[in-house]
């Protein structure tokens, strides 16, 4: 044990006494989580992030391998453009059978880190009216959000007075979180989305 | 090292707690693998005028003050990057975070072409640029920070009022990419002290995905949508940045797993 000691002393005076540049004392291997490693390339799980939901539970995307997901970003101080997603959503919902409905998760993703906490979102969800225990509602930080938008492909923009501009997507993923097809643009003909959502469910 | 700290004898804690002190003494943190990393410019505050602001925002922005690096990330350092991460290595990268000419331009997975060690890396995604960043403790610039600085020319900062400023960028934006780009430090410092930011390569920044070209909703999409056609200009804040102008066209034009053989990237960080 004396010999560790003295070993790291030693160690710490030599690296006290080399005259380095700038050296990173970061820099470990970040390997990929192993639950991630049966993940087919495109999974959009794979950009591995932690989020929490609406009751602040802390839970990361592959939480959501095993069902077949329908995600939008959102904010819930949204004025135009999410309640009108929320409208879009329920009617795509309305066109799902109840056995179907069993194997769907309703994601809704807020790029407003800042304002959309849990409790925000689950007086959100209570607001809609949203059934939590097939819909979920996740607050991330800048650095989940913008990882997440980049997978799914939603542009996005905060603008001074912290509210944003982005894309209107409906994604639908299958049960390994790969894209199946994605409804783009208010109030878009959703049968398409159906369709996806309802050949997902039929394979599983 | 919290694990070692609890569950060691209490000379082993001591003996840590003594090497953690000393560490702490030392200028630079030392830890292996020693990886270098780019030099961190310190940038003071400054007012930064959006091309494209937004119908209720302000012509001027403030921004706060951050760490860039000097020049931009090297083939050299992300290869000590994918040799400790696997994952990132040519062969084994995930397509989601890249197309298939990610690093085309290396021997192979952990093999550099000749002389190629101090030219940036080229051929990144932004998944593998943010992976970088994230791992060097550091982060992606802003495309803000990103523009602000670049406004620079080699003595105001405002650069971009110069005469024959703009011209010099748009000239190089009108050449044809070598292979491989040049060593960093390719061109004298700017204002700031910072290297190439306009004449070696294009560089990812954090939000390159906030350009609003589809599917946007609300009430500036107009004005956004005319990022893609010519009149797109007329439009925008300073109507003779035609150089700022591609680059928010460019950026439009892209998505996190693209890689391009003059795009590469810098990584910035919080000031402390």
């Amino acid at each position: 044990m004396k010999y560790i000691f003295t070993l790291c002393l030693l160690t710490s005076f030599f690296s006290c006494a080399k005259a380095e540049p700038e050296v990173a004392d970061c820099c470990a291997a970040a390997p990929e989580a192993a639950d991630l490693s049966d993940l087919p390339d495109t999974s959009v799980y794979l950009v591995d992030s932690k989020w929490q939901d609406q009751t602040a539970a802390e839970l990361r995307l592959n939480d959501f391998a095993g069902e077949v997901v329908v995600a939008a970003m959102i904010f819930t101080n949204c004025e135009y453009a999410c309640p009108r997603i929320m409208i879009d959503l329920k009617e795509i919902e309305k066109k799902i059978s109840a056995e179907e409905l069993a194997k769907v998760r309703w994601l809704l993703i807020s790029m407003d880190s800042a304002r959309d906490t849990p409790e925000v979102l689950q007086a959100y969800a209570e607001k809609n009216k949203l059934d939590t225990s097939r819909w979920t509602l996740l607050h991330g930080d800048d650095f989940a959000v913008r990882g997440i938008a980049a997978a799914l492909g939603v542009r996005y923009k905060k603008d001074a007075k912290g509210n944003f501009g982005h894309s209107n997507i409906i994604t639908t993923l299958d049960v390994d979180g790969r894209i199946s097809h994605q409804l783009v643009g208010l109030g878009a003909e959703s049968s398409p989305s159906v369709a996806a959502i309802k050949a997902e469910c039929a394979k599983n | 090292m919290r694990k070692l700290i609890l569950h060691s004898s209490p000379l082993l804690r001591y003996a840590v707690g003594v090497t953690l002190l000393l560490s702490v003494g030392c200028s630079k943190p030392v830890a292996p693998p020693a990886i270098e990393l780019t030099a961190l410019i310190t940038i003071p505050d400054g007012m930064y005028r959006p091309l494209y602001p937004g119908k209720s925002e302000p012509a001027e922005v403030v921004l706060s003050g951050f760490l860039l690096e000097e020049h931009a990330v090297t083939n050299q350092q992300f290869l000590s990057f994918v040799k400790i991460n696997p994952r990132w290595q040519r062969s084994r990268v995930r397509s989601l975070f890249a197309d298939k000419g990610y690093l085309q331009h290396w021997v192979g997975d952990v093999e550099l072409a000749t002389d190629s060690e101090l030219s940036p890396v080229t051929n990144v995604s932004w998944f593998a640029a943010r992976a970088y960043a994230e791992w060097a403790g550091r982060r992606l610039p802003t495309l803000a920070e990103w523009e602000y600085i670049s406004m620079a020319s080699e003595t105001s900062a405002y650069g971009r009022d110069e005469k024959g400023y703009n011209q010099l960028i748009l000239n190089w934006y009108g050449k044809v990419t070598p292979p491989i780009p040049p060593a960093v430090r390719f061109r004298v410092a700017n204002f700031f002290g910072v290297y190439d930011m306009h004449g070696l390569i294009w560089e990812w920044v954090d939000d390159f995905n906030s350009a609003l070209v589809t599917g946007e909703s609300r009430g500036n999409s107009a004005l956004d949508r005319n990022l893609f056609c010519g009149s797109g200009s007329i439009g925008s804040a300073d109507p003779s940045d035609y150089a700022a102008f591609m680059r928010f066209a460019f950026r439009s034009s892209l998505e996190a797993h693209y890689t391009t053989r003059n795009q590469g990237f810098r990584c910035a960080a919080d000031l402390k």
